[in-house]
């Protein structure tokens, strides 16, 4: 009798909650359910994206910024290098220590050349031969045959480095010149040189026997989505601080 | 018996399992965001520093070749700065824009001449400045670069 009502009381509790697990959402509970994920989903969507666009915009700076860097490390570093005895070997060029032309490349934009005297100690010489370390350096701005390379089509410039031995006469000198671009992501080129006999600046640089005691540089590089970045900086000269005041030799 | 282990395989989850999941999922989730949010500053703060550090040399050339070394201690928008030290060729627009938000402190100071060099100096007055820059932007302590340097006071007095 006992062991008959255990049974029987089981079969009712199984049976019970039998019914309970078979018992599904009701509509409410679904919907609201779905409206909870799908806010969540969006909130979480919204930020992935944003997250995705800021990592593809900073990809696409990074490149750039690695070329102004090496860039700007680079002329800062010849610029400091430049003397101030000598003539520039180039063509077209004669009795000149340092020149500076200003150029434009597309309307505001300058695409400034620059030619100078350098000492380059361990240059190399293609020909194994033994030189000075003296060389003309020359950067200049020029179209690029393959612009545009960036996604807005905008035109871009290509940055050319020059190097020219110090050897007599010119004709074997340009035999052995050493000419590659630096970038093709060069949108403009600036350059500004002070003289330190006047203590003011200038655009373009002509002065014979005496460079510029500083020089200022700006660049506007595109990247390749197209967007425009710019960097500027200056370099002081010791060669061209003027003479009585960097020996001491006073008047 | 046999009723009620059918039951239990079909059971389903309890809801202490189902807010661990969620817990954990959340967590790792988090942990990435978090993961690329910070590649995200730390490029933001590389460009920065590629600016200040480009600032920087234009200011301390102008100091260098200039021989601005008079004693001084100021703190300016950077783009200011470099106006009162004539570091600028012209006035320009687009450096005033890449310098935004960009400020600079400046301190000039004379710098005493080492014991050393008494002799040469005959004790008199110092020949070297200490230059100090310092360029800040962001709220961050880390948002900043500074940079000690010396000049000569009076270039061409040694």
């Amino acid at each position: 009798m006992k062991s008959d009502s255990i049974i029987s009381s089981h079969i009712v509790l199984t049976n019970k909650s039998n019914k309970r697990r078979k018992q599904a959402f009701t509509l409410i509970e679904v919907i609201i359910a779905i409206s909870i994920l799908s806010i969540v989903f969006m909130t979480a969507y919204r930020g992935l994206s944003q997250i995705a666009r800021s990592k593809t915009l900073l990809d696409d700076e990074r490149e750039i910024l690695q070329i102004a860097n090496t860039l700007s490390s680079r002329l800062s570093r010849e610029l400091q290098m430049s003397i101030k005895e000598g003539e520039i070997q180039y063509p077209g060029e004669k009795e000149l220590i340092f020149k500076g032309i200003e150029a434009s490349v597309s309307g505001n934009n300058r695409g400034d050349q620059i030619i100078f005297l350098a000492n380059e100690a361990g240059q190399y010489v293609p020909d194994g031969q033994s030189h000075s370390g003296l060389v003309t350096i020359s950067y200049r701005v020029v179209k690029d045959p393959d612009a545009p390379r960036t996604d807005s089509k905008e035109q871009t410039f290509l940055l050319i480095r020059d190097e020219v031995p110090n050897i007599q006469p010119l004709e074997d000198a340009l035999a052995k010149i050493m000419t590659f671009p630096i970038t093709n992501r060069l949108k403009s080129l600036e350059f500004n040189y002070f003289n330190s006999k006047s203590q003011s600046w200038q655009r373009t640089w002509e002065e014979k026997e005496l460079i510029p005691s500083m020089i200022s540089f700006k660049f506007k590089l595109l990247t390749p989505l197209g967007r425009e970045f710019i960097f500027a900086t200056a370099v002081p000269i010791k060669a061209g601080v003027e003479e009585d005041r960097a020996t001491g030799v006073g008047p | 018996m046999a009723v009620k282990s059918k039951l239990q395989i079909s059971s389903g989850f309890t809801l202490i399992e189902v807010i661990m999941a969620v817990v954990i999922l959340s967590g790792s989730l988090v942990v990435l965001l978090g993961l690329q949010s910070a590649a995200v500053s730390k490029a933001l703060r590389d460009r920065n520093q590629l600016k200040a550090m480009m600032a920087a040399r234009q200011i301390l050339a102008a100091i260098e070749i200039q021989s601005e070394t008079e004693p001084r201690s100021e703190t300016e928008t950077v783009y200011r700065l470099m106006e009162n030290l004539n570091a600028l060729p012209t006035a320009d627009e687009e450096l005033q824009e890449l310098y935004n938000n960009m400020n600079a402190e400046l301190e000039i100071a004379e710098w005493p001449n080492p014991e050393a060099l008494s002799a040469l100096t005959d004790g008199e007055s110092n020949f070297l400045n200490r230059v100090r820059l310092r360029i800040f932007w962001g709220e961050f302590p880390d948002d900043q670069l500074e940079i000690v340097y010396f000049v000569p006071n009076n270039l061409g007095q040694l």
